[in-house]
């Protein structure tokens, strides 16, 4: 039904969807979100008319994705300039279409899996910058928008470590999520929330690469990062979740670091607290998970995850209290005692964590991790 | 002039540092580098300058810098790294990749 024959389309506060689309049932909450994603539009078509723009703004053939790439011309502003809209047709830079086309991607992922309408669940609008910077290695989110730089593209070919960031999807995949995880559980960047935000992203991340293939979890690389590095380094990818710590060994870039059990979680300083490094230890959880239930892991294993996300978690939250939260969800999701959530305890007990309420793990207690370490990492990067 | 410098964090998580001694550079290789430290009132600057609403995935860099009597650090992030330090730590990231063997 085209949006103004819905009667209810003015009348419907957007504060009283968005009510509906949390605790309204299957039909509602659909119907809500629909509506919502239309007054949004309109809202949106309005206030571009409003100030000129109407003519410029290219219209989207798929409702609610509105994606705008820019380039930052090697440069550190932010956002850059404007060079692919939505409905536009593909440009001659390569990077441009990888950050579009990856972030058309990984909103289909959300909508047609998680009926999740782009990072704050309200359609907004999918910004990404290319060519950020000089040299830079790094793809990150930056609070509002996801930003890419090229790799060494220009060092010569002999000195080049790593490609330009658009070019694994599963990278786009992830700072999309950092996106998502801020408007859910808002997981605080230090020490164990950190890694938890890390691992969302990872998680997803890979679940949209894996889906575009059409892979199950056992024919999935479980590699974040594939095709980051170039021939130069040895290494398949940046992360491991199948086998956290065997991604790459290599004389410049040195040995993955990354921990397979909370045995050996590392505390450090550097890196938020370790945010990168001992999310191997909930990556190696979830795939184990995900192997157990087999099929398409963006289907049972993703679905608890994803639910646990939803603000079941806190801003705060370790990786015991995730991992009792993920056990309670899929309780609720699957049954008591069912397959599903058998599967989540043993994912974790395989790292060292012991669901509540389940048979402890045979294996040796790990070292609980200092309670003051989080507050401590916080304080040594000056967060007050 | 004694500088360490360290980045952690970003997407790989993977760790550079360098420590270098311009005493111990040859005089075209030095002079840039004190010109860059100068240039960006490296002495003058807060001790801290990491931002936690920085976003995700970004680098944090730590740099110290020892001049006869005088010592200082600064520890940053995002776009909280003043503009006149980038072009040093471009520089202090191309030494660091080069010298990593560790
Ligand atoms: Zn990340």
């Amino acid at each position: 039904m085209p949006a103004s024959h819905n009667p209810l389309f003015c009348i419907v506060p957007p504060y009283i969807l968005r009510n509906i689309i949390e605790h309204g049932n299957p039909g509602q909450s659909a119907w809500a979100q629909k509506t919502l994603v239309q007054t949004n539009q309109v809202h949106d078509e309005r206030s571009d008319i409003l100030d000129g723009k109407k003519q410029l703004v290219a219209k989207t053939a798929v409702p609610g994705e509105q994606r705008v790439v820019y380039d930052a011309q090697n440069g550190t502003a932010l956002p850059g300039i404007a060079v692919r809209r939505e409905g536009d047709p593909p440009v001659s830079d390569p990077a441009v279409n990888e950050a579009y086309d990856g972030a058309g991607l990984t909103y289909t992922f959300y909508s047609e899996v998680y009926s999740r309408n782009s990072m704050d669940n309200l359609g907004m609008r999918i910004d990404s910058t290319v060519h950020y910077d000089r040299s830079f290695d790094n793809a990150f989110w930056n609070g509002e928008q996801m930003v890419y730089g090229d790799g060494d593209e220009d060092l010569p070919e002999a000195e080049r470590l790593f490609n330009r960031f658009t070019s694994s999807l599963d990278v786009i995949g992830h700072e999309l999520t950092h996106g998502v995880i801020q408007y859910e559980a808002n997981l605080v960047y230090a020490s164990q929330p950190g890694a938890l935000n890390e691992h969302f992203a990872d998680v997803f991340g890979s679940l949209v690469k894996q889906r575009s293939l059409g892979q199950t979890a056992a024919q999935a690389d479980w590699i974040i990062g594939a095709g980051i590095f170039t021939a130069n380094v040895n290494g398949v990818g940046v992360r491991s979740m199948k086998a956290p710590g065997t991604a790459y060994d290599d004389p410049v870039l040195g040995k993955d670091p990354q921990p397979a059990h909370m045995r050996d979680y590392v505390n450090t300083t550097q890196d938020y607290g370790g945010v990168h490094i001992n999310c191997g230890i909930p990556n190696l959880a979830f795939y184990r998970t995900a192997m157990e239930l087999g099929g398409f892991a963006w289907e049972k294993a993703g679905q608890i995850w994803y639910t646990t996300l939803r603000k079941r978690i806190t801003s705060t939250s370790s990786f015991q209290q995730t991992a009792n939260t993920l056990y309670t969800v899929a309780g609720e999701l699957y049954g008591a005692g069912s397959l599903e959530q058998q599967a989540v305890a043993n994912g974790w007990a395989f790292v060292g964590i012991t669901v509540a309420g389940t048979e402890p793990n045979p294996e040796p207690e790990p070292e609980p991790e200092n309670p003051g370490c989080l507050s401590s990492v916080m304080q040594f990067l000056g967060f007050r | 002039m004694q500088i360490y410098f360290e980045r952690s964090g970003g997407f790989a998580g993977i760790r550079f540092q360098t420590s270098v001694n311009t005493e111990e550079l040859p005089p075209q290789q030095a002079e840039p580098l004190c010109n860059m430290i100068h240039d960006a009132s490296f002495f003058d600057l807060p001790e801290e300058l990491t931002a936690r609403d920085a976003g995700r995935d970004r680098f944090i860099y730590r740099l110290t810098v020892t001049d006869g009597e005088r010592t200082h650090t600064v520890q940053m992030n995002g776009s909280n790294v003043p503009e006149k330090l980038q072009p040093l730590l471009h520089e202090l990231t191309a030494i660091a990749r080069t010298h990593r063997a560790h």
